[in-house]
């Protein structure tokens, strides 16, 4: 999978929550349109209709990240008015209300919720919001004071009451790694670059971590006796060495899981040693 | 019938809960936006159940929920969630909550849910 297809993977789940949630509250109101990835805020911005009422959640555990919903006013005044239980087709034209925009904070608080659930299913972890900003936006500078600059964003549109609406997904860099990483993306090009390289992929390799070294004669080793302490080249809180089928591939520090095993937490990967040796064949410390 | 105090940051939602609950034959004798004003009208108004919106401003649902049941342990309170906070309300119920509601919900919902705290 590509970071593209990663993407589009989060915005479409995501969607699909919101429309969810819009479904009960207003059913077949809604109609889904292009789902994209944008590459930033500026074309998440073009072509929404103002005012708008738009709602904001930031993820506050998990990942760092975050939603945006733009809705057009008078869609928010006719979502309001199918929640209170009115018939929408009643709303004139009239400026937004205290209790519509609380209505429609209130919907797009469990659209975002629902979505903020649905990101956190695609990353396999669970992801807290905080409490939703919602505003209502006259002008493209409001609008474009609600939203963060300088991220990467996916935006998923769609029509409620035949009013263009957007849910924006905001990807900081750390939100782009942690779905890499759920979603298993390859570098950029890497299928395309070495067809040799996807197809060893699946091959299986011998990984081990060695704590230290030291030497001694061989008239000593075979006369330790149980109980003695052999000591190593390395501290106690000195980084260990991971090997890949007898290559130096990492760096990092010995810890003990939540069901007691040992593992190793990595800090660098690819630096350090790169003298190519198996436990078998190693003759030098 | 049962004296309710309905705590949600939403007025629409406070006024939708209100309103179920006054059709489902209870009266709601207070309301509150936040977890702070929840806790100190739960101390004046001593409702027999509480409806607790978990994602609040200031202090949330959570916080406002170990509170009350601090003061009150036999407090019987009804939390209102939205979707994807399942470990949210599991903590609510480990801590005294009696039912929850999830978003978007229907106003039968919330009367079974008040009714279920009181029986």
């Amino acid at each position: 999978m590509k970071t593209e297809d990663a993407l589009l993977r989060v915005a479409t789940a995501t969607s699909e929550a919101v429309r969810g949630v819009l479904a009960t509250l207003a059913p077949e109101a809604v109609v889904q349109r292009a789902i994209r990835v944008d590459g930033g805020i500026e074309a998440s911005l073009e072509g929404l209709d103002l005012p708008a009422v738009c709602a904001g959640i930031a993820f506050v555990d998990g990942v760092e990240g975050g939603n945006l919903l733009v809705m057009p006013s008078e869609a928010a005044r006719r979502l309001a008015a199918a929640m209170m239980g009115m018939d929408p087709a009643d709303v004139g034209d009239e400026p937004i209300s205290e209790l519509e925009l609380s209505a429609a904070g209130e919907a797009m608080n469990q659209m975002m919720s629902a979505a903020a659930a649905a990101t956190g299913a695609v990353l396999g972890q669970e992801v807290e919001i905080a409490p939703p900003d919602t505003r209502v936006a006259q002008t493209a500078e409001d609008l474009r004071a609600a939203f963060p600059d300088g991220v990467q964003t996916t935006s998923a549109d769609f029509t409620l009451f035949g009013h263009e609406c957007r849910l924006v997904q905001l990807v900081p860099p750390a939100f782009l790694v942690a779905l890499q990483d759920a979603l298993g993306v390859l570098p950029e090009g890497a299928e395309e670059i070495d067809p040799l390289r996807t197809a060893m992929l699946d091959v299986e390799v011998r990984v081990w971590a060695e704590l230290g070294r030291t030497r001694m004669s061989s008239e000593r080793a075979v006369a330790l006796p149980r109980g003695a302490v052999v000591e190593l080249d390395r501290e106690a809180d000195d980084a260990i060495d991971l090997y890949v089928d007898g290559l130096h591939f990492a760096m990092g520090r010995l810890v003990v899981t939540d069901e007691g095993e040992l593992a190793i937490r990595l800090e660098t990967v690819g630096a350090g040693p790169t003298t190519p040796r198996t436990p078998e064949t190693q003759k030098e410390s | 019938m049962a004296r309710v105090l309905v705590v949600d940051d939403a007025a629409f939602m406070r006024k939708m809960v209100s309103d179920a609950l006054a059709e489902g034959g209870h009266e709601v004798v207070g309301e509150a936006g936040d977890g702070n004003e929840a806790v100190a009208r739960y101390l004046e108004l001593r409702p027999e159940v509480t409806t607790l919106d978990i994602t609040m401003p200031e202090k949330d649902g959570l916080a406002a929920l170990q509170e009350i049941i601090a003061l009150d342990p036999g407090a019987r309170v009804v939390m209102c969630s939205a979707l994807g906070q399942e470990s949210k309300v599991l903590e609510s119920i480990k801590i005294g909550a009696k039912d929850f509601v999830v978003k978007p919900f229907q106003p039968d919902r919330v009367i079974g849910a008040v009714d279920k705290a009181l029986s």
